[in-house]
């Protein structure tokens, strides 16, 4: 007999006072969100929710409250549910207010499974390591981006040096930096790390886009033509197999959904080896000795360094490996591309790859690449959508409501409550383990 | 407590209005006949000189031919000029400095509404531009290849100033500067002081100033001095909601600090799309004191909008200062910073008193934000490119300590603007700022007024 439990049951015991159960307030606001500007998309998650809410409030209903409420949420729920089934269907059939949703799909499958997604991928995995697995919050992964691209542009263009030498002092930057940027910051705490990553990220930038280094990194144009060795290198192109008339031969690859040109294609079988090698290491790593060490660190530096370890050493390695594949991201996109930018090294990256890292789930081998591709299927489709939505002689969206160029901003403000609402509601991610996440503070 | 909160920011508005009205009163309006439209203007003489090269324009693709002429100076093409050209969206798209023959080639891609943008600091020595003359060019590329534009300016003479006297404006500037990353500081170390919370969308929370001022100034129609008033009461207003919305439901669940510095990223991502997509990415101006001739006071020169800048920055400074020194409120703050648990158990009600620093904290900023869109225009990223400044002067002062946010502000603010005086290229003239930043968390991670326990 479990006597604890039995009390606030009892009669007699002092009334507790009854409360409403949170996902009551969850489903009310999908619902209210899913009937108006969320376009029924939360609909579904508010029939979840309320019924989840339903359920607990008729388990122990001397406790809780607000059935009234949670049925109001379920009505939403399956009102704003049924809108969305039919504008799915009808845009899938009849083309839903010029919204060809075929197209959206398409888009948003390309990204999810292109090149930009890769990009990443690898910068998430780096992250992964530096976060998920020893806890440093860093930043300014953008920067070790910046300089492993940087590294292979400024090389082949500004030095004329060999690709193959290029590619070396491309993996050699990031680590570079990693020890001139450990040895002051890994002794600090979170928060002080976050900003000294996030300053010298943007040091770096700036320095690569200002107009008196143009002579060796270009400015803010960049530099190009560093790439053709890379580009040369298509099999698709050089391989007579895939040659127009050969067996496997096409001009482009379409497979009902998927569409890539065979540069895409290149990209991205180079691309995601780069990423199965990447957790190919990151797993091993990780259920090794070194590995566990990490996530000890992470859970508890003071312990570790009782046992006699070099704390500060095992940091810095993590740094040092989370930052090569940070630079490795770096010079895939400088490839992809065939030009560095110093435009697209900026803060806004290392937010974004922290958004895949998290989506996916922090301190799970496959979560960052998941997230990245999770992250880009909703970025592109929703600037598809809002894009098809906002152009043609009379646009679905009225026009003072959102015009083209706002259209564009609607994926970064998802992205942006996405991420506020991840984190509050759901850090683990999809695959992580709650405890596994480093976000108590120190 | 409530109630001190708000007498408090009223007495700073009132102060506000006193010191500057007279400042304000009398703007002086930008008259053609100001303008010497003199021949002896420098660019013309420094044209014949070898030094420039010519440009050669892009090979093949999209590109924008900037020429930029010299209208008060018989169209005369003015060399060494930076120009920056940007998207729509705001996104730099490239950058060029103009050729001997006042040239300058930016690869587009493709067409589409491209704004020039000059960067006044790049000029030839002993030339500005005239009051009449926008720094700002927008060109429509409606075919692909090239695209021909004129950049027609106005420049006048100006005296070649000696090293004394640019460092004595340079000096204003950056006391200027200090004061606008100081108030913004203050407002961040409040909060770091008392909820430990790193704050990434603090200069979104700058912005929100100078957006709300441009709002109340632009669309409503009330005066600047009035529409800036109203937009630090609603900043206020937007700290008290973003901690009852936000902030104070996530202590009660017990949300980590890391976890809450994430949730401000994410915060300041959403916070800074929606103003761009509510106010477009091009820089807008308020109505009054957009241009403002100089007067000498002694051996420094100051629009009277500067000077009133720098006088309600510092009164607001001080008397914020004062409060948190004298008053019980203060003495509350300092104790929750210090040790909220004891805090509570002393019966303070410490829920409140973070409310009241998240009001407080938010009108400093957003006084920060005002006072920026007077000096400057007004950009959704205004704030966002401020962040890490404001990061650097309270790193360098010390987290979580007021003196040190403000002290280190000043360092700060002062170093980027003379900066360029020693060598710095002006167009990086922030990397010194961060990079004292960095240096001040290897020698001394407590910052200059700081107390080693901070840093854990």
């Amino acid at each position: 007999m479990n006597a604890t439990t039995s009390a606030a049951a009892k009669p007699g015991a002092p009334e507790v006072a009854r409360r409403t159960p949170s996902s009551v307030v969850t489903s009310l606001v999908l619902g209210v969100l899913g009937v108006t500007i969320a376009f029924g998309i939360t609909g579904p998650f508010a029939i979840i929710k309320a019924r989840q809410a339903i359920a607990e409030i008729d388990e122990k209903p001397e406790r809780y409250e607000g059935r009234t409420l949670a049925l109001v949420g379920l009505v939403l729920g399956v009102v704003s549910t049924l809108w969305l089934l039919t504008w799915v269907v009808l845009g899938f059939t009849a083309g839903f207010g010029g919204i060809d949703l075929f197209q959206v799909l398409q888009t948003a499958l390309n990204q999810a499974l292109g090149p930009n997604a890769i990009v990443y991928a690898l910068a998430a995995i780096g992250l992964n390591i530096h976060f998920g697995y020893t806890g440093l919050l860093n930043f300014g992964q953008a920067g070790f981006m910046a300089v492993g691209a940087y590294g292979l542009a400024v090389s082949v263009t500004t030095w004329g040096l060999p690709f193959a030498v290029a590619i070396g002092i491309s993996l050699l930057a990031p680590v570079v930096l990693a020890l001139l940027l450990g040895v002051p910051t890994l002794r600090l705490r979170a928060d002080y790390l976050a900003i000294a990553t996030i300053a010298t990220a943007e040091i770096l930038r700036l320095i690569f886009g200002a107009v008196e280094t143009k002579s060796v990194f270009g400015g803010s144009n960049g530099l190009n033509n560093f790439a053709n060795t890379f580009d040369d290198a298509n099999i698709y192109r050089t391989w007579g197999i895939f040659q127009p008339g050969g067996a496997l031969g096409f001009d482009r690859l379409d497979i009902w959904v998927a569409s890539f040109s065979k540069r895409d294609l290149w990209s991205m079988t180079i691309g995601w080896v780069l990423v199965a090698l990447a957790c190919l290491v990151v797993w091993a790593l990780m259920r090794s000795p070194w590995g566990r060490l990490l996530r000890a660190i992470r859970e508890d530096e003071d312990a570790v360094r009782s046992l006699g370890k070099n704390v500060f050493a095992y940091k810095m390695q993590a740094l040092i490996l989370g930052g090569l594949f940070g630079g490795m991201a770096g010079m895939f996109l400088a490839l992809k591309q065939g030009s560095v930018v110093p435009s697209d090294y900026s803060t806004n990256m290392t937010f974004l790859a922290f958004v895949a890292l998290l989506i996916g789930g922090a301190a799970r081998v496959a979560g960052p690449v998941i997230g990245a591709m999770i992250l880009w299927f909703l970025i592109a489709g929703l600037g598809s959508f809002f894009g098809q939505a906002t152009t043609g002689s009379d646009p679905f969206m009225p026009t003072w409501l959102m015009d083209n160029t706002q259209a564009s901003l609607v994926r970064f403000v998802a992205v942006g409550a996405g991420l506020m609402l991840l984190m509050i509601f759901r850090p683990q991610g999809i695959f992580g383990d709650r405890r596994e996440i480093a976000i108590d503070g120190r | 407590m409530r109630q001190r909160v708000l007498t408090l920011v009223s007495v700073i508005f009132f102060l506000l209005l006193l010191q500057p009205a007279n400042a304000f009163a009398d703007e002086t309006s930008p008259s053609p006949s100001a303008t010497p439209t003199s021949a002896d203007a420098e660019p013309g003489g420094e044209e014949t000189e070898p030094a420039g090269e010519v440009a050669e324009p892009p090979a093949d693709g999209d590109y924008i031919r900037v020429l930029l002429v010299d209208r008060s100076n018989g169209d005369a093409p003015v060399p060494d000029v930076s120009l920056t050209v940007t998207d729509e969206e705001g996104n730099e798209v490239g950058e060029t400095v103009t050729d001997s023959t006042g040239v300058g080639f930016v690869v587009t891609e493709g067409p589409g509404t491209y704004t020039v943008t000059l960067d006044e600091d790049t000029l030839p020595d002993g030339v500005e531009l005239n009051s009449a003359t926008a720094t700002e060019l927008t060109i429509t590329a409606r075919l692909g290849g090239a695209t021909n534009a004129a950049f027609p300016i106005g420049t006048q003479a100006v005296n070649v100033v000696p090293f004394s006297e640019k460092l004595s404006v340079a000096l204003m500037n950056g006391i200027k500067f200090g004061l606008l990353v100081a108030l913004a500081a203050l407002g961040l170390s409040l909060i770091f002081g008392t909820t430990g919370l790193t704050n990434f969308a603090h200069g979104e929370l700058i912005t929100l100033g100078g957006m709300l001022a441009y709002v109340f100034n632009r669309t409503v129609g009330l005066p600047v001095i009035l529409a800036g008033i109203a937009a630090v009461v609603l900043s206020a207003a937007f700290g008290w909601a973003q901690d009852k919305g936000l902030w104070a439901p996530l202590r009660k669940r017990g949300t980590g600090l890391i976890a809450m510095m994430i949730v401000s990223i994410g915060l300041g991502l959403f916070l800074r799309n929606v103003y761009q997509y509510l106010f477009g990415s091009s820089r807008l101006s308020l109505s009054q004191y957009v241009t403002q001739q100089r007067r000498d006071y002694g051996p420094i020169a100051l629009a009277d909008k500067e000077l009133a800048i720098i006088v309600i920055a510092t009164v607001t400074i001080v008397v914020t200062c004062v409060v948190l020194m004298k008053t019980r409120l203060g003495k509350a703050m300092r104790a929750v910073s210090d040790n909220p648990a004891l805090s509570a158990s002393s019966g303070m009600k410490v829920d409140r008193v973070i409310s009241n620093v998240w009001v407080l904290g938010c009108a400093l900023t957003g006084l920060s934000g005002v006072l920026l869109a007077i000096n400057n225009q007004v950009n959704f990223l205004m704030g966002f490119k401020l962040l890490l400044l404001v990061f650097a002067g309270v790193t360098l002062g010390g987290l979580g300590t007021i003196w040190g946010a403000l002290a280190g502000s000043m360092i700060i603010g002062i170093m980027v603007e003379l900066g360029p005086l020693f060598g710095v290229p002006s167009s990086i003239k922030e990397v010194g700022a961060l990079v004292v930043l960095i240096l001040v968390l290897l020698v001394r991670p407590q910052g200059i007024l700081g107390r080693r326990e901070r840093i854990g």
